[in-house]
């Protein structure tokens, strides 16, 4: 291992230790956390990890409603990292993917899954610093500030050694341009194969067909280039996780129509992570029932997750979240009794995705192709205007949203130029208003965390009145 | 550098206007025949024109204001797609009786999105082609090409495709071919007889008017270029590669500055002429398809870095450059990439390249000149 560059994945690995060990601790908010104590025994750079965190994400993640949620995630995503980094360094074939390619057949054939854009938005919202000094080294060779920082960082901590190169890389053709040229760079500069699955326009059963054919075809290559095959077992063993998971977002999804909304917004973040590695272990599935028994609590005894007394008002975001602060959500439901009902990055429709059936390869291998071709910007970004608008306008409604709000990722040009359809679309059908505002999903730099909460704070103010 | 004589066909040729303004548009259309708009050189042509009507690549030259477009365009998006908006909200594109988007990039296909909802264009189809080129993915193609025929024909009640029009159709549009790349080869030689900015405007012309009569046209002209006196005094000779153009805005930049634009790689220029459709094919509409689903790829095409870059080396070499200039429209996403990923491995080695960012209208000409004096000394001091 000494000599593979590993950094990245060393120090989430580090973070989910000192996070959980942070919990156990019993802190219910930053300033309870024992420093000396937590770190009376660690070794240098662990300590050093420390010193990079993100403190007010830390604060947030340790308050009552969220720290079972966060003790859950560090748990699983700590072992996934732990899985990461011991399949490195046992020389497994490492896959570098772009999160809509769902990691479970990976899995299967004994090799390592990376969801490129989990690891930069998790950077971002864990450490002070996030990726931007990836980012800068990317734009330095002359790439576009307006590309997306879910690869750019990515990229960037491959040219600076903090990551391997991998055996693979794994990619849709969708949603959008800029990650598929950035992942060509990075297949350029690594040699790896640049393994595509051309997802087609529609959503109609020709186009799941072709689609199929295109994710089995990967798949068949996948093993004739590396000589791993798909263990069958292993396979209905990470299926049968995801649907478990699969029936906790569902219910989830369901819980939230309640009002006031029983599901604290800060894990949305995670559950993107999550599903990058939907199907790994017990651990997964025990995240989202987690989740799900929280605020099944709190429904049944009416409870929501803003302060007693004060009036909810209900958020859809109709297009990403902030992903560099999470302690916003927090703030929001404590100051504002804003909560957080749905959005594009982890909204997965049941009628339309339901449970893999795990009879044989084939019926996995379509349930999954079912699950990435209805992934959360996959569906609303691949196709025509209408399914998003569709999607929205109907939550809206379900929901009994008060008000939307598109945080439009800079590098979405798809969705900035939806923008205008969407919200005057969610205004006619829902009668509600909706705030469009600019971020960067991995970059706090861009539209910096206090200027996210002063445009929240106006916004919030006004739906108010 | 010697200023070019113009006279008959090719004057006319250099001097071609724009959408309704053009002559031969207006007679096409008084003919009460009609007139489709496409966006994208994976649109094929021939289609459209075997089913009587005429294919029209919309640009938005001449745009100098997106406020309206920009009601529903954001500032990041590129401003092709918002100036091509802008016109249409404008009604400068009211006398296309269609339109045909593709996915080619995000921004252009989710303009497909607002122009069938706010523009009046009666008739407004997305045509899809795969991110990938492979013959497994090739059928995909083919269909929606065959789908988007059906459309068009019973939108307008015209006749279904008959072999002999995509006959017809491929011998016209081939015909355009082989004249813009012997139009090409000329301006490969040490002195060449046309400017870049020339070259340009025949491009335009080649795209906005009939082929039958364009093909008339420029045929008397290359007898009147290949006359002309070379020009030299010249301090470069570049290639231009990168976004979307359809005006010659930075070319005349260029050729002020003393470099003489002598190829180019654009989906404006060179990509779109430089191959031809198989004539005698069994199938014409697949030998259509063929040829626009294979030939030299966008950035789109995934899994193509190496044959674009293997692409533009070729260009340029043909063309014995001394430079390649990259220009990127803000926020477009493809050429945005690719000009530093080519860049990068064309300056390894040797080729002198440049990338400049520039809005789709003509803007920052002071910052533009700069930087192109700088590239043009620059390549001077190899020398």
């Amino acid at each position: 291992m000494k000599d593979i560059p590993v950094e990245w994945f060393k120090r989430l690995k580090v973070t989910c230790d000192v996070v959980r060990a942070a919990i156990d601790s019993g802190a219910m908010k930053l300033e309870d956390i024992d420093m000396d104590v937590l770190l009376a025994n660690a070794d240098d750079y662990t300590k050093k990890v420390v010193g990079m965190l993100y403190l007010p994400t830390v604060d947030a993640a340790v308050r009552p409603k969220n720290r079972n949620i966060t003790r859950a995630f560090v748990d699983a995503y700590g072992e996934y990292m732990a899985f990461v980094l011991d399949g490195i360094e046992k020389g497994k074939k490492l896959v570098y993917h772009f999160f809509e390619v769902v990691p479970q057949v990976c899995f299967a054939m004994d090799m390592i899954p990376v969801c490129v854009e989990t690891i930069s938005v998790l950077m971002a919202a864990l450490y002070t610093d996030g990726c931007e000094e990836e980012i800068d080294i990317l734009e330095a060779e002359g790439f576009p500030a307006h590309l997306c920082s879910g690869q750019k960082g990515f990229l960037g901590a491959y040219l600076s050694g903090s990551i391997p190169a991998p055996d693979y890389f794994l990619k849709p053709s969708v949603p959008c341009d800029p990650s598929n040229l950035l992942f060509q760079y990075m297949a350029k500069l690594t040699g790896a194969p640049y393994l595509i699955l051309d997802a087609p326009y529609y959503t109609n059963e020709r186009a799941f067909k072709y689609y199929k054919s295109e994710v089995v075809d990967a798949y068949k290559k996948l093993e004739d280039m590396s000589g791993n095959r798909i263990d069958e077992e292993r396979l209905r063993q990470t299926v049968r996780i995801t649907n478990e998971e699969l029936k906790y977002i569902y219910k989830l999804q369901d819980l939230r129509k309640i009002s006031p909304c029983p599901d604290p917004a800060m894990h949305r973040a995670m559950d993107f992570a999550m599903y990058t590695a939907f199907g790994l272990s017990e651990k997964m599935a025990k995240y989202f029932r987690i989740i799900y028994d929280e605020a099944k609590e709190r429904a049944e005894k009416g409870l929501g997750v803003i302060p007693e007394g004060m009036e909810e008002i209900r958020t859809i975001w109709t297009w990403a979240f902030e992903g560099y602060d999470l302690s916003i959500y927090h703030w929001m439901e404590e100051e504002y009794g804003a909560t957080y009902l749905e959005c594009g990055l982890t909204i997965l429709p049941e009628e339309e995705v339901g449970l893999i059936d795990d009879h044989d390869i084939d019926s996995m291998i379509e349930g999954l192709t079912r699950l990435t071709f209805h992934f959360p910007m996959s569906r609303q970004v691949t196709s025509f205007a209408d399914i998003w608008i569709n999607d929205f306008t109907r939550l809206a409604k379900s929901h009994k949203a008060d008000c939307a709000i598109f945080a439009g990722h800079m590098a979405c040009k798809h969705g900035w130029a939806l923008n205008k359809l969407l919200s005057d679309a969610i205004h006619d059908e829902a009668q509600i208003p909706t705030l469009r505002f600019e971020v960067d999903l991995a970059d706090k730099r861009f539209t910096p965390p206090a200027e996210v909460k002063k445009t929240l704070a106006e916004f919030f103010e006004t739906v108010k009145r | 550098m010697e200023a070019a004589l113009q006279s008959g066909p090719l004057d006319t040729l250099l001097n071609t206007s724009m959408r309704m303004e053009n002559p031969y548009v207006k007679a096409w259309k008084e003919d009460g025949k009609r007139v489709i708009g496409y966006i994208c050189t994976y649109a094929p042509e021939e289609i459209i024109y075997a089913a009587g009507m005429l294919p029209y690549r919309a640009g938005a030259a001449g745009c100098n204001a997106t406020d309206k477009a920009d009601i529903y365009l954001h500032r990041f998006n590129c401003t092709y797609p918002r100036c091509l908006l802008q016109l249409g909200l404008n009604g400068e594109y009211d006398f296309l009786d269609g339109f045909c988007f593709m996915n080619g990039c995000e921004q252009l296909r989710r303009t497909y999105d607002i122009w069938h909802r706010k523009v009046g264009t009666k008739f407004v189809d997305m045509l899809t082609i795969p991110h990938v080129i492979s013959e497994k993915r090739f059928g995909w193609y083919v269909d929606d090409i065959k789908k988007f025929a059906e459309n068009l024909s019973s939108h307008f009640g015209a006749e279904p495709l008959g072999e002999k029009r995509l006959r017809d159709a491929i011998e016209v549009y081939n015909e355009t071919r082989r004249l813009m790349q012997e139009l090409y080869d000329l301006r490969k030689v040490d002195k060449p007889p046309i400017s870049g900015v020339e070259a340009m405007k025949i491009a335009i012309a080649a795209f906005t008017t009939p082929k039958p009569v364009f093909n008339k046209l420029m045929q008397d002209a290359l007898k009147e270029i290949k006359a002309r006196p070379g020009i030299d005094g010249y301090k470069a000779r570049i290639m231009i590669a990168g976004s979307f153009m359809d005006d010659t805005f930075l070319l005349e930049l260029i050729e002020e500055a003393g470099g003489l634009v002598v190829a180019d790689n654009l989906c404006y220029g060179f990509r779109h002429f430089d191959t031809l459709v198989e004539e005698n094919s069994n199938d014409p509409l697949e030998a259509i398809a063929r040829r626009y689903y294979w030939h030299n790829p966008c950035p789109r095409m995934q899994g193509e870095f190496d044959r674009r870059l293997d692409e533009t080396r070729a260009i340029a070499k043909g063309a014995n450059v001394d430079g390649i200039i990259f220009q990127r429209i803000a926020y477009c996403d493809n050429h945005g990439a690719e000009s530093p990923m080519e860049s990068r491995f064309l300056e390894e080695e040797g080729i002198p390249t440049i990338i400049l960012e520039r809005e789709y209208m003509p803007s920052d000409r002071g910052r533009l000149k700069t930087r192109i004096q700088a590239f043009l000394e620059r390549i001077e001091r190899r020398r």
